[in-house]
């Protein structure tokens, strides 16, 4: 095996589970991990953690199995809400409340067409799904997670394909089309007064 | 002597406008990408955005002219990380290189599973000229902000329109010292082609010329992979997403 990252398959669910744990924190913002395999009303919590005061449920579900575990998820968030005051009796050092929200992170190898839907129709923020890629080299084995959101339906396999079209330049200055980005200064690790520094227009133009 | 009129009409008339020889439809969107041959951070730039749209399940082919040209750019030939493909065609001009891509372009196999879509890689002076090539009229232009480079862009874009005027030609600026001077850069290129040309570039958003996008560069790892939550990482996958928004809406 080369230094070059190839896909490949975890070789236990035991491997997958720890590298999840180690990547949430990068792709969470500010998740701290409390506990693994956490035994909730009938079945068990992988991950189980806090970030900037919320309680976060992870769920990894087997390929295929995605929308049951989008479910079981779901099911674990209801069974740990009226708990978290007891659980705070026990751990008060931890970084919640009992009223505090309870969300949960779906993590799956596939993500089908039918859980990505049903994602969509819950409220805001109540579960959030990442697609997982083990990833392996010489050096190791480590796993990537990409957030599924909308915008990240593929494009369509159209039988055939045309470029898309050029509107004219009255119509594209009318709908007031111009520069795009998704990016924020904060996703170019910019502060407010950095990103004033370069207010002023460009000179040599 | 006496001339026909058939023999000196031309000087009287203005230059025909034939119509431009847009490709036989490809079955997947096809974007050019022009990048020199000694261009490593542009081709770094797009081998990463590849990557990036490998991420989205997007199947992505990159074309781009066989080494030794271009052997210091790109990764060897062959499926890469995610299934991110590299071809190197053996292609000596630009119509030929054209011609190799839609044929990928065209091939049932490709972009059998969700989407599929082809960015074909080629020098700038290959991609101004055209030759006798058809077009797959959907460019993608890296421009820094400085003005010397917009200027250099402003002049491609030029050459693209002349040739064929429906072509959508996108912008997206690398290098850019945060989002206004990005936007700054794009509104000052969009508005002198709008003057100038009677056209206006679609913006694809920005890329970050940061640490991990050198470092990448040196180890031949996409930062993707390497540092996917890095900033520069985050703006691939935007300009990713811009681009199959786009081939996704297509007719």
């Amino acid at each position: 095996m080369t230094n070059e990252w190839s896909l490949g398959e975890p070789h236990s669910r035991a491997a997958l589970v720890s590298a999840v744990a180690r990547r949430l924190p990068s792709v969470v913002s500010g998740f701290q991990l409390i506990a693994e395999n956490w035994l909730a009303e009938s079945s068990r919590i992988d991950l189980l953690g806090t970030a900037d005061g919320d309680v976060v449920i992870a769920c990894i579900a087997d390929r295929g199995r995605e929308l049951e575990g989008l479910g079981r998820a779901l099911a674990h968030t209801q069974w740990v809400q009226p708990r978290l005051s007891d659980w705070l009796k026990l751990a008060p050092q931890l970084d919640f409340s009992p009223d505090s929200t309870v969300r949960s992170v779906l993590v799956c190898a596939s993500m089908s067409p039918e859980t990505r839907a049903a994602a969509e129709a819950l409220p805001e923020g109540l579960a959030t799904l990442y697609h997982a890629r083990w990833l392996e080299n010489a050096s190791g084995a480590d796993v990537l997670l990409d957030p599924i959101t909308k915008g990240d339906i593929p494009a369509s396999p159209a039988a055939v394909f045309s470029p898309p079209t050029v509107a004219s330049v009255a119509e594209r200055r009318k709908s007031g089309e111009g520069f795009r980005t998704g990016l924020t200064d904060a996703d170019l690790d910019l502060t407010r007064s950095e990103s004033a520094e370069f207010a002023a227009p460009p000179t040599g133009n | 002597m006496a001339r026909d009129l058939a023999d000196v009409v031309d000087f009287f008339l203005p230059p025909s406008q034939d119509e431009p020889r847009r490709a036989q439809t490809p079955r997947l969107p096809t974007l050019v990408l022009p990048i020199g041959d000694r261009d490593v951070l542009r081709a770094a730039l797009a081998w990463n955005l590849a990557v990036e749209l490998a991420r989205l399940d997007a199947q992505p082919t990159v074309v781009t002219r066989h080494p030794p040209h271009t052997s210091l750019l790109w990764p060897d030939s062959g499926r890469g990380p995610l299934g991110a493909e590299l071809v190197h065609a053996a292609s000596d001009n630009y119509p030929d290189l054209v011609e190799t891509t839609l044929g990928l372009a065209r091939e049932p196999r490709r972009g059998t599973g969700e989407g599929g879509i082809v960015l074909l890689c080629a020098p700038p002076e290959w991609v101004r000229g055209g030759g006798d090539s058809a077009t797959p009229g959907w460019a993608l232009l890296f421009t820094t902000a400085e003005s010397n480079e917009l200027r250099e862009t402003y002049a491609l874009m030029k050459s693209l329109v002349r040739r064929d005027p429906s072509m959508r030609i996108g912008i997206t600026i690398h290098g850019a010292r945060g989002l206004d001077d990005a936007r700054r850069a794009f509104e000052h290129l969009s508005d002198v082609a709008e003057r100038h040309l009677q056209t206006m570039p679609v913006s694809y958003g920005l890329l970050v010329d940061d640490l991990h996008v050198y470092r990448a560069i040196v180890a031949r790892r996409p930062i993707g992979l390497e540092h996917p939550q890095s900033p520069a990482a985050r703006a691939l996958r935007d300009v990713a997403r811009l681009i199959l928004e786009d081939a996704g809406s297509a007719p």
